[in-house]
């Protein structure tokens, strides 16, 4: 009889609601974790796009300029074999044979044999120097000249962004980057110096506090955590076939000159001087800035190694240093993306050479 | 008959007694407590999904006005609108334009875009030194078509030339704009807020950046 007194429907106590708030909050709690971190992940993944959309852009740009590369080669009367071949010592002198001739330079190797002193310890990998129909001037009155012959120059440099920050941004960014040497047509120092001297001030001359509307900086940063340029000319496929040697063969340490006498021969004496490579394959390899950001906390001191040393040195060894600079980069737990294509140079005129 | 009266006394009791006015007034409490709490940060997230949408709706204005004044061979330009809206003064559209250097006449490209419904800013002054710079005369002005010229705006326009070059006459270092969301706007804001989107154009190249803390 007694259990007819017990089983009474209760009401929730106190007790019981406060239990089912905990558990609730708990519950809240979880998912709202859960979004933090699929918000972090999302933020991550929109990052990488970003970073990565930025390196694809400055890809592109390499990739268009250097397409117009141009020598505008031409043949002329050899009169002796100094630094003005096609210059008569007297009226009377008698020309010896016709060469290849050309004012204007194509350059590629490691950037710290091109850029040489100054910001030798910051540079990293290659770097390329050529001359094209760009059309950049600042002179009032040029605008429409768009097939004006202009400097132009890739390279990358690790340094801080002190000089262009906005005023506000507290946090310094040390960075590698892509810079682009462009100066205007009317700066174009190609005429009036030595082969190889018109673009010594690119890495000197980066932005500094003393960049100005009226003179400003002609190398810009075009993008930011950019950790390797490799720049290999080659000849086709087919070419390479041909006389039986592998394409890369004209350039095996990745250094190229046009002004240089190089690979020349007893039925070719004058090699490829003053040609433009048929080929030239770019690599490009971009970290995201999140990377770069814990890159930069581990090394607060100076420019982190990233590529290996010695590696892109001799480019039979092209593939297996791409290997152990992404097995680096790996191992640090760094996200990485490599861009590579091999671009045809429009105003090659390699048949010349069959 | 010994179990009735406990019978009733029992429905009486578990039928009737329902929550006491306390323990709904805690209820309601902790209900509160939890809302205020979760307010300020569901609102300071959405406020900053707006901030970042409006920047990289403007990133992507510019670069595309730049890639697109290299692909069409023209210069391609974006306009900033600067009118009255619910009392702040400001910049709170930006537009396309395309622009004939022969006529100086500009046609607007597409529709224009308004800062998330009034939840960002564009701060003008310190943060944002990019307008202070000098313009030329056709870049800058009263707009004089519609809908922006019932609002009696005024405009000042970036323009991106085919060489990849830009209109603008500033250094890099100078060269950029500030986002901010509208509860952090005041006049004059001289220091960043603790969340901001700034957009730097490089008036060399004109390519952007963007720096958020």
């Amino acid at each position: 009889m007694k259990r007819q007194v017990f089983p009474k429907p209760h009401a929730f106590t106190l007790v019981e609601v406060s239990l089912s708030m905990v558990i609730l909050s708990v519950i809240l709690l979880v998912s709202v974790q859960v979004l933090n971190q699929t918000q972090r992940t999302w933020k991550r993944g929109v990052a990488r796009v970003e970073q990565f959309r930025e390196a694809r852009m400055a890809f592109e740009s390499i990739t268009q300029d250097l397409r117009q590369a141009i020598l505008n080669t031409y043949h002329a009367y050899q009169y002796n074999t100094g630094d003005t071949p096609t210059v008569p010592a007297s009226k009377t002198q008698a020309p010896t044979r016709y060469i290849r001739q050309s004012e204007l330079q194509f350059i590629t190797g490691p950037a710290t044999t091109l850029l040489g002193s100054g910001q030798s310890s910051n540079l990293v990998t290659h770097s390329m120097f050529f001359q094209a129909r760009l059309g950049l001037s600042d002179r009032e009155g040029y605008d429409g000249l768009s097939r004006l012959l202009c400097g132009r120059g890739f390279f990358i440099l690790h340094s801080s962004d002190e000089a262009f920050r906005p005023q506000h941004v507290t946090d310094m960014r040390s960075r590698f980057r892509l810079w682009e040497y462009r100066p205007p047509a009317e700066q174009n120092a190609i005429y009036i110096s030595k082969p190889g001297e018109w673009f010594q001030t690119a890495a000197t001359g980066v932005i500094s506090d003393a960049d100005s509307i009226d003179k400003p900086s002609h190398s810009r940063p075009i993008a930011e955590n950019i950790i390797a340029l490799i720049i290999s000319p080659e000849v086709t496929a087919d070419d390479a076939a041909l006389k039986s040697t592998q394409p890369w063969s004209i350039a095996p340490r990745y250094a190229y000159d046009s002004t240089e006498l190089a690979n020349e021969t007893t039925d070719n004496p004058q090699g490829t001087q003053h040609m433009l490579p048929p080929r030239v394959l770019v690599t490009l390899v971009a970290i995201d800035e999140s990377s770069a950001r814990n890159l930069a906390d581990r090394n607060p001191e100076g420019m982190p190694q990233l590529v290996p040393e010695g590696a892109f040195t001799q480019r039979q060894d092209y593939a297996a240093d791409m290997a152990s600079l992404e097995a680096a980069l790996k191992a640090q737990q760094l996200n990485y993306r490599v861009f590579s294509s091999t671009i045809t140079l429009r105003n090659s005129k390699w048949g010349l050479l069959r | 008959m010994k179990t009735t009266p406990a019978h009733s006394q029992s429905a009486q009791h578990s039928f009737t007694r329902g929550f006491t006015l306390i323990e709904i007034l805690v209820v309601v409490v902790l209900v509160g407590l939890i809302f205020t709490f979760a307010t300020p940060y569901t609102l300071s997230a959405i406020q900053a999904a707006s901030l970042t949408s409006a920047g990289d709706t403007l990133m992507q204005k510019l670069s595309h006005a730049q890639q697109m004044a290299v692909t069409e061979n023209r210069p391609i330009g974006v306009d900033f609108y600067f009118y009255d809206k619910d009392g702040v003064k400001g910049c709170h559209a930006v537009q396309m334009i395309t622009y004939d250097m022969t006529t100086n006449q500009s046609k607007p490209l597409g529709n224009p875009n308004y800062w998330s419904e009034g939840r960002v800013i564009l701060v003008e002054g310190a943060l944002t030194p990019l307008f202070a710079g000098t313009f030329n005369a056709t870049d800058a002005g009263t707009v004089t078509t519609p809908p922006f010229a019932d609002k009696e705006a005024t405009f000042k326009r970036i323009l991106f030339y085919p060489n990849g070059t830009t209109s603008l006459r500033v250094p890099l270092r100078n060269a950029y704009m500030t986002l901010v969301s509208s509860n952090n706007y005041r006049e004059e804001l001289e220091e960043a807020p603790r969340n901001y989107y700034t957009v730097q154009i490089d008036p060399v190249t004109g390519r952007t950046r963007s720096y958020r803390p």
